[in-house]
């Protein structure tokens, strides 16, 4: 007996197969081959003839499209699989309504590449050359600051990481190795270089061996002899489609005496290219500089969230070092046991590639008036993650002094809410009323002996306060400013009105808004 | 009361060499050394040392000349100060231009026009348990020699300073400094900063004040000053490091009338700024009786709670409001 959904997908594939029957198409019971009509630029109507397969993946994904002939001279060059399918669709195009499920909307998508291959692909900049590389794939990611090689071109030291998993090209010339000498190896300074080359605007894609030769116009023949004498392992070839810059990076060989080519998965280590994944508002909070009080469990994650949107200006301050009971809901893992606590958060933050330059650690709390203003007064923002009162009403003191902004952030009731109060109120505004402990709940705990009181509260609320304290700064840091005085979040149900449901709850807005 | 403790620290710290301190030490310490050059003076004995107010650590700001005390531990009672005096005059011309060398009375000013300060230098030779400066009157251009112990004053400073404390810091010091920084606001040349730092000294010794500030302290010993100095006119002031001797002075009979008038006055401020209960008001009451620095800054400051004009700065909010809303029980 066939199970529903596989007779739903069966269903629909044997649609397509109808259909594109009827509009000619010959079926073996595999593939579907019959004719499609398009336009050339200058020769006019042709018919095409395709190949069409369904696999197993549709409706959900297109079928494969292959072309047989194009019925008049054409050129093939771009957006053309590594197994000869026609690119059709990117995963951007939308399934609920899958044009390559019409099988007249899918002849139209193929007519329309096969016209645009004709024009050779005009405005098209689609910089993934390394896709139409006729190789096998090398295993290593290899690694560029591509503001770093910016006006660097020939020869380039590499290095590889211990578990050969990466392979990075450094911004350091070097000469061109001379000629090896018969029956004398390659020395070893001559060794694993890369060879940095711009090709200028390519208009047909690199294939094979011969053809990267060809591109690589007066530099092919010294190219060609450091691959054969073991000097270069790889080639990073910049270009341009349209305005758009690429870099095509494959690794090189020597095979049976001649140069090989893999193809290789590249990325661009450069801050530039890391905080593209930032956010939109990265640029804008890139300058602010934002001061984290308390970089325990809810500070460090504010502080790795803030540093990852953009903020790369951070002053953390905390006094305490990292137990091994902090580490399950710290933002630092265990091999930072025993540093301050903000060595540790500022150690996570350096993980990330990202410039620390701008990140300071103080090993220390905030509790002088004097202090805290000069805090405020040097700082966009203050982060109050203590849920200390002595440094909370120092601090809140301090941002009213100042009017400059503070956003304090805590979690209550054993994680069940978190909670941000921003500083100063602004015209009438008002925080929310207090959140009234729970005395039904258990704990507190400690650790053996006269260790401090530990709160049951969860890793996963610490997150979500964090979350919410990184939205209130940031409504700050870009000066948005649509956020309320308090923001408070019912991470679980409690038994009261209002946090009787998961909810956010927030306070009066006030008259200015 | 309003005694304003914290800000007469910073008064004290107003009034404070800085920067000339570094200078007095470097220009000292040059001096020195040209005088040691001197194979004459060398044959003497020559072992100078500091003395003066920046020496008793009561200088204030701005220290415009530092003394040299010249002592000649060889010479005996043979020599003769005129020859001591020129014996001074070849070897200070031996390290500097003879515009920089300037004769005096007793002693040698040597200008270090780049510090804005002038050495003086004054040869010494022993006698007994005290020493013997040159002095050459403008009558008969002749020298003869001088009693005095300005080493004496040292020892005399330290102690004092060592016997008056105030939470177990010396109070006499600080005190000297304060009398010279009013005088220096209140008077013209004479008498001068050496002449009120004796008094100072005076009323220390012979009242014993007993206070629980600076403030008290300074009060109490100006009273004492504005006292006793129409005695002191009269009588001249007892030269504390020599036993039946006065301080000579250049001041005239109309500069002790004037000052007698003038400390009469700062006295009665002083009182009237430590009984003023405000802060505020007392504050503007100690600036006019400490005036203003040499850069033309008020020594006494205005507290950050208080206005210029001696009223309170309206504060827009209290500790007592400060806190979280969130309530008890947060963590993070």
């Amino acid at each position: 007996m066939t199970e529903p959904h596989l007779r739903e997908l069966a269903a629909a594939r044997a649609e397509l197969r109808r259909r594109l029957g009827a509009l000619g198409f010959a079926d073996d019971g595999e593939v579907l081959r019959g004719p499609v009509v398009w336009t050339h630029p200058t020769t006019g109507i042709a018919t095409a003839t395709i190949d069409v397969t369904i696999l197993d993946r549709y409706p959900f994904g297109p079928p494969r499209v292959q072309l047989v002939e194009a019925g008049t001279e054409l050129d093939v060059t771009f957006h053309v699989e590594d197994n000869g399918a026609l690119c059709l669709w990117d995963n951007t195009e939308p399934v609920n309504d899958a044009p390559w499920t019409d099988s007249e909307r899918l002849l139209e998508r193929v007519a329309g590449w096969l016209t645009k291959t004709a024009q050779g692909w005009p405005d098209d900049d689609d910089t993934d050359l390394e896709r139409y590389i006729d190789a096998d794939v090398d295993a290593r990611l290899v690694m560029y600051d591509d503001a770093e090689l910016a006006g660097l071109g020939g020869c380039l030291s590499t290095k590889t990481d211990e578990r050969e998993t990466t392979i990075t090209v450094l911004p350091e010339p070097r000469g061109v190795p001379p000629q090896q000498r018969p029956k004398k190896g390659v020395q070893r300074s001559a060794k694993h270089l890369a060879w940095l080359a711009d090709l200028g605007n390519v208009t047909r894609p690199l294939t094979r061996w011969d053809e990267v030769e060809s591109a690589l116009g007066a530099d092919a023949a010294t190219v060609r002899r450091l691959v054969m004498q073991g000097s270069l392992e790889l080639l990073m070839l910049r270009y341009r489609r349209g305005r758009r810059p690429g870099i095509l990076v494959l690794a090189t060989a020597k095979l049976d005496g001649k140069p090989i080519l893999r193809r290789c998965e590249a990325a661009d280590s450069s801050e530039a290219s890391r905080r593209l994944r930032s956010g939109a508002i990265s640029a804008q909070v890139a300058d602010r500089k934002v001061a984290i009080v308390g970089c325990g469990a809810v500070g460090s994650f504010t502080a790795d969230m803030l540093f990852r949107d953009g903020v790369s200006h951070l002053d953390l301050r905390d006094p305490q070092k990292l137990r091994p009971g902090n580490v399950i809901r710290h933002l630092a893992g265990d091999i930072y046991v025993g540093l301050p606590k903000v060595a540790a958060t500022k150690a996570c933050l350096s993980a990330t590639g990202l410039d620390v330059t701008h990140v300071d650690t103080h090993v220390t709390s905030v509790t002088d008036p004097t202090a805290a203003i000069t805090l405020l007064q040097t700082h966009d923002v203050v982060v109050d993650a203590t849920a200390d009162e002595r440094a909370t009403a120092v601090l809140r003191w301090a941002a009213e002094q100042t009017q400059r902004p503070l956003v304090s952030v805590a979690v209550m009731r054993d994680g069940g809410v978190a909670r941000v109060d921003r500083f100063p109120l602004r015209f009438d505004e008002r925080h929310r009323p207090p959140v009234t402990p729970r005395d039904d709940l258990p704990g507190p705990y400690r650790e053996r002996g006269c260790g401090d009181i530990v709160s049951p509260t969860p890793p996963s609320a610490v997150v979500a306060a964090a979350e919410l304290a990184t939205q209130v700064s940031l409504d700050e840091l870009t000066n948005d400013r649509r956020l309320p005085a308090t923001v408070l979040r019912v991470l679980r149900p409690q038994p009261d009105a209002p946090y009787d449901t998961l909810r956010t709850l927030t306070s009066d807005p006030g008259s200015d808004r | 009361m309003a005694t304003l403790s914290s800000y007469f620290r910073e008064a004290l710290k107003n009034i404070e060499p800085g920067e000339d301190a570094d200078h007095a030490r470097d220009a000292h310490a040059e001096v020195r050394n040209v005088l040691q050059q001197s194979q004459d003076l060398r044959a003497l004995g020559i072992n100078p040392v500091l003395i003066g107010s920046y020496k008793r650590n009561v200088s204030i700001r701005r220290v415009k000349d530092v003394d040299v005390f010249g002592r000649l531990d060889a010479a005996d009672d043979t020599l003769r100060p005129g020859y001591a005096l020129e014996l001074f005059h070849d070897a200070l011309l031996g390290g500097y231009d003879k515009n920089r060398v300037h004769t005096q009375h007793r002693s040698f000013k040597v200008d270090f026009p780049d510090y804005d300060l002038t050495v003086d230098v004054v040869p010494a030779r022993r006698a007994g348990d005290n020493w013997e400066i040159p002095k050459k009157t403008d009558q008969d251009n002749r020298a003869s020699w001088i009693e005095t112990n300005p080493l004496r004053l040292n020892e005399l400073t330290t102690q004092a300073n060592t016997d008056f404390t105030l939470n177990g810091k010396g109070i006499y010091v600080p005190t000297v400094k304060l009398v010279r920084q009013i005088r220096r606001t209140w008077l013209g040349d004479q008498p001068g900063g050496l002449f009120f730092e004796l008094m100072t000294y005076g009323a220390f010794r012979d009242n014993e004040p007993q206070g629980g500030s600076q403030a008290e302290y300074l009060t109490l010993v100006l009273e004492q000053i504005a006292d006793v100095l129409p005695n002191v006119a009269e009588d001249g002031l007892d030269d504390p490091t020599l036993d039946g001797k006065k301080i000579a002075t250049r001041a005239t009979e109309e500069d002790f009338k004037i000052a007698i008038k003038k400390f009469d006055e700062a006295s009665e401020l002083a009182r009237e700024a430590l009984d003023e209960d405000d802060d505020c008001q007392a504050a503007v009451l100690w600036q006019r009786l400490l005036g203003e620095t040499t850069e033309d800054e008020q020594v006494f400051p205005t507290p950050e709670y208080c206005n210029a004009d001696g009223t309170r700065r309206a504060t827009a909010t209290t500790v007592k409001g400060a806190g979280s809303p969130a309530g008890t029980g947060r963590y993070a």
